[in-house]
């Protein structure tokens, strides 16, 4: 019976045995002790804290100066609109009187030469109402008021 | 208000929509290639160049395949929670600061809390209307953890609250002008990181659906459009967290790419832990919330409310 001519190697451990098996615990790498990291920690903090309140009293400056600017500007706007109105309120009369220019006895600002108002002394200013005011203008401008004045 | 505003709003919602799908839609071949070379082998790279029609293909599959339903669900439920669910979670993108203020919230953070809060809903409606033994008990965990977690978000949320004194979230950026909050509260950012990890159900936290151990969660009985908007919903919110994170603690809104970048390093920083860690212990997680994040939070309120009045 002819053996089997290939020469078997069998499977050993290496030669001086295995290596011993690593099982002691590798803990993770600490970089830090801890209070490395409670003083870290509180550096840190501190800092930040100390430039929250650089940036709290910028805020705080910005807002003051934003208020102020404000009421410095606010008499300007008031006088600003006034003046538009009353601009309006002339356009309004001279259109009026443009448009009535036709028609026998018609004075501006009178019912055929009858006062509106018998009680007001002349020369008082009655404000229009909205849709008076806007009685000369154009539709789309008219609405687009009447839109804001309604949503907001 | 005019009709043109109107318009300029719709459209203004359209890009926003828009952005927010193709974002998610990269994040998920982004988390999905990440996982890759991590796990030292390559992503998707086949479809388009390298992968990066993957997304669509992937968009198109799901909603092409046909929806099955059980026979014993509770139809109606079972179809509209992952519709509400998505719309919920675009919804709650109208938060973003967008360039030219799209809608300005001044109760922003409110609604935040609002529409994550209503999230929850529809996961627990999600998976007991399916019918199904796993699907309910998937939902029961989902529910009890994200809840959990809300509280002690809620409670992070007030001490960055407390320092702005404001709910706008475009506040934040003219508090952080001269250094983050993240340094200012650095363990209440960890905190929030985390307790966000575990709200979006991500990784060290994925008890709604851990796919080794447990049966799928409470989506278990989705399949094809019903699934996509499951999955569609989660993304975002975990785009919609990263960016409320970036909000908080990175430095606000500042007008410039370098939100957007920080953005994408968080969202790259989800993936990242999900695939560094492993799975944690479901009590473990509960006690986390309960015992180590509501004290901590707590304890930080106080501090910086003292803070605060110091200050005023």
């Amino acid at each position: 019976m002819a053996a089997c001519q290939v020469a078997r190697k069998q499977d050993l451990p290496p030669p001086g045995g295995y290596k011993p098996i690593p099982y002691k615990r590798v803990p993770a790498k600490t970089f830090f002790s801890g209070y490395t990291m409670f003083a870290g920690y509180i550096g840190i903090t501190a800092f930040a804290m100390y430039m929250y309140a650089k940036n709290y009293k910028q805020i705080t400056k910005d807002e003051i100066e934003m208020r102020s600017a404000k009421m410095a500007i606010f008499p300007m706007l008031m006088a600003e609109r006034d003046r538009a109105y009353l601009k309006q309120l002339r356009k309004n009369r001279d259109a009026e009187r443009e448009l009535m220019k036709d028609v026998p006895g018609w004075e501006v600002g009178t019912y055929y030469g009858e006062k509106v108002y018998n009680l007001l002394p002349p020369d008082t200013l009655v404000e229009p109402i909205y849709h008076e005011y806007y009685a000369h203008s154009r539709p789309y401008e008219w609405y687009q008021r009447a839109y804001l004045k309604l949503r907001s | 208000m005019y009709m043109f505003d109107i318009y300029l709003i719709m459209i203004g919602l359209l890009i926003l929509i828009i952005g927010v799908l193709v974002g998610v839609a990269y994040l998920t071949l982004l988390e999905r290639k990440v996982l890759g070379y991590i796990q030292i082998r390559k992503g998707p790279n086949k479809v388009g160049i390298v992968g990066i029609l993957q997304p669509f293909s992937d968009a198109i599959k799901l909603f092409t395949k046909e929806q099955t339903y059980p026979n014993f669900s509770n139809y109606i439920c079972y179809y509209f929670s992952p519709v509400v669910s998505f719309i919920l979670s675009l919804m709650i993108w109208l938060l973003i600061p967008y360039y030219f203020n799209l809608i300005s919230f001044n109760l922003g953070v409110l609604f935040f809390l609002c529409c994550t809060s209503l999230g929850v809903y529809t996961v627990m409606v999600a998976g007991w209307s399916s019918n199904s033994n796993y699907a309910l008990l998937g939902g029961l965990r989902a529910v009890a953890q994200t809840i959990s977690y809300e509280v002690s978000l809620a409670l992070i949320l007030m001490s960055s609250i407390i320092m702005i004194m404001d709910f706008n979230l475009l506040k934040f950026f003219i508090f952080q002008e001269y250094l983050w909050f993240f340094f200012l509260m650095f363990p209440l950012s960890l905190c929030w990181m985390s307790s966000s990890l575990a709200e979006t159900n991500r990784t060290p936290f994925d008890f709604a659906e851990g796919e080794s151990e447990l049966v799928s969660g409470f989506n278990i009985e989705y399949s094809s459009g019903g699934f996509a908007l499951i999955f569609l919903a989660e993304y975002s919110s975990i785009l919609f967290m990263s960016m409320l994170f970036v909000l908080l603690y990175l430095g606000g809104f500042n007008l410039s790419i370098l939100f957007y970048l920080k953005l994408s390093f968080i969202s790259f920083l989800f993936i990242w832990v999900r695939g560094t860690l492993p799975r944690y212990r479901y009590d473990k997680l509960m006690y986390l919330a309960w015992k180590s994040y509501l004290p901590i939070s707590l304890n930080f309120l106080l501090f910086f409310l003292g803070f605060k009045i110091l200050l005023l």
